[in-house]
């Protein structure tokens, strides 16, 4: 998981804020941050195609 | 959902409404005090009120609010619906005396409900989480926090035929760029790019979702990016 527990956040993964609120076990600091243009989620993990996978998959997005 | 799409109720129709007199912003409003109430009461704990102090100072406060000459007061209603509430439940403990008899005249207001058993124990789960000695600061942080909440529960709203999916990837909306998901995938039984799809697919909806939540907050579309920004200002624990 990208966080120590579902509680606390000891050191956010993505922007190592150690004292960042946690919602959820997620750092709130980085989920108001996706929701902002000029700070867009960087996805560089994204495969070049993601049809393939999608179509290999198609029941794990719902 | 579009999140480009500036909503039409909430907090720009309860402006216009009131400028203009037209009685339709009164439900937008109590829409709105219904979502967002527990940082006023958490503010109201915060200032040292007794529990049932609070559900008192908040159950006045909305009778308060609900008259039209709350309303009315045109430079109370510029910028966010945030300010606004605070600004008003200021006001409103300034003048406590005075007002009450609003309270008195109007009983109990019955257009926002409020559940005060669920928002106790929301702040007694909440002191783990190091509160702000700044009561100001603690109620926009409350305020993030419950729009951060409300916006992760629409999200789980768009993938309730697989909530083990959803629940299995929700901890990884803000993983590093980094991540590996070799592990998750083997547990779902899919491949690790269904994975990263799913993941890329799942911000991209919280990204729309908490933009058209705080858009609802705001006067105009051009404040969303200025609230979003002030909001992850007050969430940090670092003195400002």
């Amino acid at each position: 998981m990208p966080h120590d527990s579902p509680a606390t956040i000891l050191a956010c993964a993505r922007c190592g804020a150690a004292e960042s609120l946690a919602v959820e076990g997620l750092c709130s600091q980085c989920l108001l941050r996706l929701a902002l243009p000029s700070e867009p989620a960087k996805d560089k993990a994204l495969p070049d195609s993601p049809a393939p996978a999608l179509a290999r998959d198609a029941n794990l997005a719902g | 959902m579009s999140g480009r799409a500036f909503p039409e109720t909430h907090w720009s129709v309860v402006t216009m409404a009131a400028r203009a007199g037209e009685p339709q912003g009164e439900s937008a409003l109590a829409s709105l005090c219904g979502a967002y109430w527990y940082p006023l009461f958490s503010h109201l704990r915060a200032r040292g009120h007794s529990r049932h102090e609070a559900e008192d100072l908040l159950q006045g406060f909305f009778v308060h609010l609900f008259e039209k000459q709350a309303l009315g007061r045109a430079d109370r209603l510029k910028g966010t619906f945030r300010g606004f509430l605070l600004g008003c439940l200021k006001y409103y403990l300034a003048n406590q005396r005075e007002l009450a008899s609003a309270h008195k005249r109007g009983g109990l207001v019955k257009l926002v409900s409020l559940d005060f058993d669920e928002a106790e124990s929301r702040l007694v789960a909440g002191h783990s989480n190091n509160p702000s000695q700044d009561v100001e600061r603690e109620f926009d942080r409350q305020w993030a926090l419950l729009i951060m909440e409300r916006s992760l529960a629409r999200l789980q709203t768009l993938h309730l035929e697989r909530l083990e999916v959803f629940h299995a990837l929700k901890g990884y909306l803000t993983a590093s760029d980094d991540t590996r998901y070799e592990t998750v995938a083997q547990r779902l039984g899919v491949t690790e790019s269904s994975v990263k799809v799913t993941v890329h697919r799942m911000r991209a909806q919280f990204r729309e979702i908490l933009r058209a939540e705080v858009a609802a907050t705001v006067s105009a579309p051009h404040e969303i990016d200025a609230e979003l920004r002030h909001l992850v200002g007050v969430v940090s624990t670092e003195t400002p």
